[in-house]
């Protein structure tokens, strides 16, 4: 029994389109199998008999019909929607390599830009995103020392989380009121010598 | 693409039909040989042929003269041809005593002098059209265009529209069809 394949072999050899290695494969088989012999030899009858078949020739002439129709029907040869291949452009070529260079430099520069941000910002929005605590970055000068030393050190309310208080700067801090007895002078003024006499 | 052929293109896509009526003239009869052969009928061979000169006048444009223009226009017909094939309901087969509306032509004249031969011949002929009738407009077309008209591969893969590959297996497919249809008709 032929397999699909030497079947398929066997028709490309009856249409004449095999390439040399094909070729040779299809004399083996042929040479080999009577049942592929008596195949192809049927499958050769068939194409003959298709090929002997009358050619049909037409005893009219349609030009004169069909161009008739044409007018009568008003149709157009699609000569609207052909290209101007003859008319020159209206900018010069290289301005469109320009605007093509221009566009890409724009769209590197943009991703340079983006990724760039994205880079700097990345690890640290990435640690908030799982939950994590984002240690501040220490600058390469500075020693690095252990920063639960630094909690243990601070007073209990602060290290439970209060907002810490920082030593305050006395110029920055206004001078506190303090409440005036009636006719006394305030700080800084001399009493009233009415009073005093 | 043929110079020929684009010397009477240029003008037709200008609106000059009358050019178009020699591209008619030029390949009404390679064109109604395949059309009659898929049709079986030469009045709708006809109508055929018509409607697919008038559908290529109207989309003249769109041949872009990478190919002949006859496999362009051949191409247009075909399709035509297998639509029109589908759009049948009643097979319809060969009959040369149509009166007046025949258009088929006795291939040998000696036919007549020999008369066991004529008519062996022609038995053969009405077997193999037979056999013919029922493929299908797809396995019919790829037989045709192969066995009747000479193509290659790649000019049936450019007619039809399709790879090569399903050139190839389509006509693997219509050969093994017709083998059995004939295996059928002997038994």
């Amino acid at each position: 029994m032929l397999t699909d394949r030497c079947r398929r072999l066997l028709t490309a050899y009856v249409d004449g389109e095999l390439t040399a290695r094909q070729q040779e494969a299809a004399l083996r088989l042929l040479h080999a199998s009577p049942e592929a012999r008596e195949l192809l030899r049927r499958m050769q009858q068939d194409a003959t008999a298709l090929r002997m078949l009358p050619r049909q020739r037409l005893d009219r002439d349609l030009s004169a019909p069909i161009v008739q129709l044409i007018a009568e029907r008003r149709l157009q040869s699609g000569w609207r929607q052909r290209p101007r291949l003859d008319r020159q452009p209206n900018f010069p070529a290289w301005a469109g390599f320009s605007a093509a260079a221009a566009a890409l430099l724009l769209v590197a520069l943009g991703s340079y830009l983006y990724f760039s941000a994205a880079m700097e910002e990345g690890p640290e929005k990435k640690a908030v995103a799982k939950g994590e605590t984002v240690l501040p970055v220490r600058p390469a000068d500075k020693p690095i020392h252990d920063v639960r030393r630094e909690q243990t050190a601070l007073p209990k309310n602060e290290r439970d989380g209060a907002v810490p208080v920082k030593p305050s700067d006395p110029e920055s801090v206004p001078a506190p009121e303090v409440a005036q007895a009636p006719n006394e002078p305030g700080p800084g003024k001399t009493p009233d010598a009415a009073i005093v006499a | 693409m043929n110079a020929d052929d684009q010397r009477l293109i240029a003008p037709c896509l200008d609106g000059d039909s009358a050019a178009f009526g020699e591209l008619v003239r030029r390949y009404q009869d390679r064109l109604y040989n395949t059309v009659y052969r898929l049709v079986e009928n030469p009045d709708d061979a006809l109508d055929v042929i018509q409607d697919a000169f008038l559908n290529a006048y109207q989309s003249l444009d769109g041949f872009k003269g990478d190919s002949l223009f006859f496999t362009w226009l051949y191409r247009i017909a075909v399709n035509t041809a297998i639509s029109h094939r589908r759009k049948q309901r009643v097979l319809l087969s060969i009959d040369g005593d149509r009166n007046g509306a025949s258009s088929l032509q006795p291939l040998d004249d000696s036919a007549f002098s020999r008369p066991g031969e004529a008519l062996e011949r022609a038995e053969q002929e009405q077997r193999i059209q037979h056999a013919l009738s029922r493929l299908s407009p797809e396995h019919r077309a790829v037989l045709i265009l192969k066995d009747m008209e000479g193509q290659k591969y790649e000019a049936m893969a450019d007619i039809l529209g399709v790879p090569v590959g399903t050139i190839r297996s389509r006509l693997h497919r219509a050969r093994a069809e017709l083998r059995g249809l004939l295996e059928k008709e002997e038994a």
